[in-house]
Parts: C-alpha cells; structure tokens; sequence
C-alpha cells in the first residue's frame, strides 16, 4: 500500500470501503452546511438586536 | 345513514370498549384445526403456500439470513391476510384500514431492523447509501435520496397498506349507497360490479399481504 492518499481508492462506487466514504463525506458535509447556516443566523440575529437597541441607538446620537 | 364518507372505518363498539379491535385476533381460531387428526385439503393448501412462501423469503434473505427468520415474515403475512380477508365480509371490522395497526406492525419492525444494522454492521450500512456502480457526480444526491428513502420506510409500508383497503372499501360502500334509488335492471348491473369488485378487493387483500412481507423480508436482507 503506497504512503500517499489516493482520493480514488478512498472515494469510489465499487468496493465497500469507498462507497461507505462517500456516505459518510457527504453526511459530514450536511451536518456542517447545517451548523454552519445556523450559526451565521445565531450572529446576524445578534448584531440586528445589538444595532437596533434603544440604549444602543441613544448612545450612537450623542457620541 | 352515513353521516361521513369514512365513518364505514369509524372504530365504535359498545359500552365504551373498542372491542372491534379483538376482530384483529379472529384468525387464531383457524389454528386449532391444524390440531386435527386427519389434516382437510384446506390445511393441506394452506400449508403448501406456506412453504412456498418459505422459500421464497429464504431466497430473498440471501445465505446471510439466519435459519428460521423466515417465521415472522410468514406470520406477518398470514397476520394480514386474514385481517384484509376478513374485513370484505360484512360487519366485520377491517383493522388493517387503520394506520394505528399498520404503523404498529412497520414502525418496530423498521426501528429493529435500523438498530441492528447501524450497530452491527456500520460499515456495510453506510455503503447501501450508495448504489455499487453510481456515477461520481451523482454519488451525493444518491447518499440523501437513499438516506430519505430508508426514513420514510415505516411510513410508505403503513400508508401502502391503509390505502389500498380504504380504497377499496370506500369504493364498494359508494357503489352499495347507490343501490336504493335505482332501478331494478339497473341494480342487476350494480350487482354484478359489486361482485366483480369483491373479486378485485380479494385480490388486494392477498397482493397487499404478499407485498407488505416482501418488503419485510427485503428491509431485513439490507442490513444483514
């Protein structure tokens, strides 16, 4: 077995080893589509409430 | 009178008790006869659909299968036949037209069989994701097809089931509902339909038990 990583030998549509790859990449890549739009949500939510406070916009008047 | 298109499903019995349900249970009352001395043609038949079911679930099993798996697909079969069988006889309740026995029947068997794989062959259930064979680029949709494909199972295997013996009942109560404002030549022909959907509707209840096993016994092979 060669020491490099073979992308192909992990990641193929005939033998077992790589076909449970691709399920378990593609599973990863969701979970992390997921966590990923949730957080930028979490954040901008966070920053519209930040910007549109009253204290917040009072403080942005008077300096 | 109806008062609702689905009442003739409606699950009402006396004194509070849906004793209706117990109709599910009336097929244990054939098997005493298997008891009997001389076997009748009626059990000598039965017995060979048996076995021929026997071994056309052990073929689809594959020799991973375990000796004697074969049982409970049998059971299921025989289980919702006589329920489907049953319920075209008049004022019998047809408990298989309820998603609350088909889901009861799918839905354990579906989560044994999920719970079994993914902790006994991981590997081998991640692989089913992807069809031996598929092109590259579609390798991704097919992991999330597969995926939905293996949740909604419960749910397909239930509704399939209910459906087909709504369908069927609902069509054969419309029919008969029209029965009093006809005719009396009219009514010759309304009797014929009836009996030629009868004949359909028996062939539904042995079709819809066959396949609600098959797909039993093709699940089980999945993650073996």
């Amino acid at each position: 077995m060669s020491d490099h990583f073979n992308f192909n030998e992990a990641f193929n549509s005939q033998t077992m080893r790589g076909r449970a790859n691709v399920a378990k990449a593609t599973w990863a890549s969701l979970g992390l589509v997921y966590v990923l739009v949730k957080m930028h949500r979490r954040n901008t939510k966070r920053r519209e409430t930040k910007l549109y406070c009253k204290g917040c916009q009072q403080a942005m008047l008077h300096g | 009178m109806m008062t609702n298109l689905f009442s003739v499903f409606d699950p009402s019995a006396i004194f509070n008790f849906s004793l209706n349900w117990l109709s599910t249970f009336l097929g244990l009352l054939m098997i005493p006869s298997i008891y009997w001395l001389m076997p009748s043609r009626y059990n000598i038949m039965w017995n060979s659909i048996l076995l021929t079911l026997h071994k056309e679930f052990k073929t689809l099993l594959g020799p991973s299968g375990h000796n004697g798996s074969t049982f409970i697909f049998i059971s299921l079969f025989s289980l919702i036949l006589f329920n489907n069988f049953m319920g075209l006889f008049p004022y019998i309740f047809t408990s298989t037209s309820h998603l609350t026995l088909t889901l009861s029947l799918a839905l354990p068997l579906w989560l044994c069989f999920m719970l079994y794989g993914w902790i006994n062959h991981t590997q081998h259930m991640f692989a089913h994701l992807v069809p031996q064979g598929t092109p590259a680029i579609l390798m991704p949709f097919m992991v999330c097809i597969e995926t939905i494909s293996n949740i909604i199972r419960p749910g397909t295997l239930a509704v399939r089931l209910t459906a087909n013996m709504i369908a069927g009942h609902l069509l054969l109560t419309l029919l008969g509902n029209t029965g009093p404002s006809m005719s009396y030549i009219l009514v010759t022909f309304l009797l014929m339909a009836q009996i030629a959907l009868l004949v359909l509707e028996s062939a539904v209840a042995m079709i819809q038990s066959y396949v609600f096993a098959v797909l039993s016994t093709l699940y089980s092979s999945e993650v073996n």
